[in-house]
């Protein structure tokens, strides 16, 4: 018995997307630094060979960019760590192994990153508005940084009155 | 209907997780039968026929419409480029990143280039196949034995 409920949204993708090892089958954060196919996914391979499916077999085998640029576009994942610098690069290591694994990968600082693709899309009309997005986003953070120790001190001179007084 | 969702296949004994992933290897290959024209979401024409419509991104869910992304596509490339498009949008207009824009603005950028690079995706794509977005262990129901019963919440 098999069925399919709610698939008024379901959407359709190519043969390689769509056969892709799914989330339950893929490695651990793999878009992060492990790209090897996982015990789950090798199973699955398995499973389609037996049942004479190669061609889905294929799929498996060979869906990492598909799983990597849907979760871009889907999950927390790749474009979605630019927040956190460590694992950003490490993110854009495994994007980059994939598309194109024939290159050396480049021992790049994140800053050394930065510097570079302002550099190489300089030209780009949307970089100044961003770059201006950015910046404004700079000044609120640093003001943030002084609302956050007084804080801090509000709530210890808060402990302090309540020890006092005795009150809870 | 039978089968419980929401398992760890973690805790599975050998013999269940077995029987899950062959029973859902069978599961695909029914489900790769069914073929369509285009990259998309589906819904409904006025004929009350199954067809290939815009996409729905959960990243945008603001307004009435605003969950549909474009699509249908030719191809999973043109839909990967209108979603690059689509954030570089939405950075731009403060809606995306808002925590570091610039730097969000210029990742994508530069997946854009490997994308337009890539011979992989720039290969003709002549069907398209169903793909459940949330393919967790949380959306499948399964029987004692492990194996699979249902798919569920194929919307997202």
């Amino acid at each position: 018995m098999y069925d399919l409920l709610t698939s008024d949204r379901a959407n359709t993708t190519c043969k390689v997307a769509a056969f892709s090892g799914p989330r339950w089958a893929q490695p651990d954060h793999f878009w992060e630094e492990n790209m090897t196919l996982s015990d789950k996914e090798v199973k699955l391979i398995e499973a389609y060979e037996r049942h004479g499916r190669a061609d889905l077999a294929h799929c498996v085998k060979n869906a990492r960019i598909h799983q990597l640029l849907f979760g871009s576009f889907d999950d927390d994942k790749f474009l979605y760590t630019t927040y956190k610098s460590k694992k950003f690069m490490s993110c854009r290591h495994a994007m980059k192994s994939v598309f194109e694994p024939d290159s050396t990968p480049e021992a790049i600082t994140i800053q050394q990153w930065d510097m570079e693709m302002e550099r190489k899309y300089e030209g780009d009309e949307g970089l100044a508005i961003v770059r201006e997005l950015d910046q404004r986003q700079l000044e609120t953070r640093s003001r943030s940084d002084i609302v956050y120790p007084l804080q801090r001190v509000m709530r210890r001179s808060w402990k302090c009155c309540r020890k006092i007084t005795g009150r809870t | 209907m039978p089968g419980s969702p929401g398992h760890n296949l973690d805790e599975l004994s050998p013999q269940q997780l077995d029987r899950f992933i062959d029973t859902y290897a069978l599961e695909a290959i029914k489900l790769s039968s069914v073929k369509f024209v285009a990259v998309g979401g589906l819904c409904l024409d006025n004929a009350g026929a199954i067809t290939v419509g815009s996409l729905v991104d959960t990243r945008f869910c603001n307004g009435p419409d605003s969950n549909h992304l474009g699509g249908p596509f030719k191809s999973t490339r043109d839909q990967y480029l209108y979603q690059i498009e689509a954030s570089l949008s939405a950075i731009k207009a403060g809606m995306l990143f808002r925590l570091a824009p610039l730097r969000a603005y210029l990742a994508h950028l530069e997946v854009r280039d490997l994308i337009l690079d890539c011979a992989a995706l720039a290969e003709e794509e002549p069907e398209f196949y169903l793909k459940h977005r949330d393919g967790t262990a949380d959306n499948i129901l399964l029987d004692e034995s492990g194996a699979v019963t249902a798919l569920l919440d194929w919307e997202w």
